[in-house]
């Protein structure tokens, strides 16, 4: 039986983002959880005082947590497809009281031997400061669309699809127009192996035709098949690898209304020369120290 | 500097069986939300057999405490720096597998307050009929004193 929501490969694009996760602030008490879980009682997370004669500030949260929570963000993400590879990077220590928020952005997507189709996924957590605290990559298999799937669980052959073959199918799917890929400069070319998607088509618009598993209903405006490529590009990305520890993060404490709602001893309401000294009142409750 | 001679020193191969009560303790330790943790219908409605264990349920596997120590490692304490893990299949309820960890290298790495220890562990774990389920692969920062 097939899953009521599943992911399949033709339904993935190169820069597909992952619905960011934001974790609970990570307490002491989590920390111990996670200990007796797994078993790892490292004194430096569970023995405050082993932990300060160390030389840290208190005991630290197991970077394995902050690779947990990018296992959650992919899991949700694949409902269920196989998982080849899972690696993660430390690259900040978290401390108790931290605020981690994990995303991940499809890196890439292969046709692998007939038949099996890949995605790489770019995953990464930063901590309420914006700051990168662990770098991950996850590589899994998908079924290529429900068709693959329901010839798999039935014992029959894979679904082989080349590249050549999905190419042709997007360019009947896109209408008129060939879907503008946007400049090949401002995104890093991941994946070198995947041509820019669907030539010109030259094909005559077939009317009823559905591109992927959610797509709409196409009304007037024939939707293009692979409308959140170009539209959604995510900004500028950083070229290569890294996860881009930047974006449009709630760095900046929303500075205005602290202006006019505390009347205190300096008016700044109007202008404010330099930003208003006092109130950082958005900021998130900085932990520890 | 650690020992180089540590290289490729392996431990025993333990039997471990994947009990529910792990799976879900750390899925609830990690606030994992996705139910084919927690939830055996759901799992099962998924196409598994069972609860379905986190994708770094393997770096619980490795751990083996006993071998840890015969390293002989002093009183300095190790600090996770990367881990990758490469799957066999999905790690379900009810599995046996028979899991085995080995030191893989011992590297000294100029690190920003001077030289540090590196040790990487690698882990592996097989089915019952002998079939690769898991690999780990562990790069601990070892701290001086």
């Amino acid at each position: 039986m097939l899953l009521a929501r599943q992911l399949y490969f033709e339904a993935v694009k190169v820069g597909d983002e992952l619905h960011p996760l934001v974790k609970p602030p990570v307490d002491r008490s989590q920390v111990a959880r996670f200990a007796g879980a797994t078993g790892d009682y490292g004194p430096l997370h569970v023995d405050e005082p082993f932990a300060r004669n160390a030389g840290f500030p208190s005991v630290l949260v197991p970077g394995m947590l902050a690779m947990g929570f990018l296992g959650e963000l992919v899991t949700d993400w694949l409902r269920g497809a196989r998982v080849r590879r899972f690696g993660a990077r430390f690259v900040k220590i978290v401390w108790p009281g931290d605020v981690v928020t994990v995303r991940g952005r499809v890196a890439d997507r292969r046709f692998e031997a007939a038949g099996r189709y890949a995605v790489d996924i770019e995953v990464w957590g930063e901590n309420q400061r914006g700051e990168l605290v662990v770098r991950g990559a996850v590589t899994a298999q998908l079924y290529y669309s429900a068709e693959d799937e329901t010839r798999q669980r039935n014992g029959q052959p894979p679904l082989a699809v080349t590249p050549a073959e999905e190419e042709e199918r997007l360019a009947k799917l896109s209408r008129s127009t060939a879907p503008a890929r946007p400049a090949v400069g401002t995104r890093p070319v991941v994946a070198p192996a995947r041509p820019p998607v669907a030539p010109p088509p030259k094909v005559p618009p077939r009317p009823e035709q559905k591109p992927a598993p959610k797509a709409p209903p196409a009304p007037v405006k024939p939707p293009a098949p692979r409308p959140a490529v170009p539209k959604k590009a995510p900004a500028p990305k950083p070229p290569a690898k890294k996860p881009a520890p930047k974006r449009p993060a709630p760095k900046k404490p929303v500075p205005r209304k602290p202006a006019a709602k505390k009347p205190a001893a300096r008016p700044v309401p109007g202008k404010s020369a330099k930003k208003d000294s006092r109130p950082a009142p958005k900021k998130k409750p900085d932990k520890r120290r | 500097m650690l020992d180089k001679t540590l290289i490729g020193r392996e431990s025993e191969a333990t039997v471990v069986e994947v009990e529910k009560g792990a799976i879900r303790r750390l899925a609830d330790a990690i606030g994992d939300a996705n139910v084919v943790h927690t939830d055996e219908a759901a799992a099962v409605s998924a196409g598994f057999p069972s609860l379905v264990a986190p994708l770094t349920f393997p770096a619980v596997l490795s751990q083996n405490e006993r071998f840890r120590h015969s390293l002989d490692l002093g009183t300095r304490s190790l600090l996770l720096g990367e881990e990758s893990i490469e799957y066999g299949r999905p790690i379900v309820a009810g599995d046996r597998l028979t899991v085995k960890t080995k030191v893989a290298d011992v590297q000294e790495r100029a690190g920003t307050s001077g030289a540090t220890d590196v040790l990487i562990l690698e882990t592996e774990g097989r089915g019952a009929e002998g079939d690769f389920v898991f690999r780990t692969r562990e790069t601990y920062i070892l701290r001086r004193g």
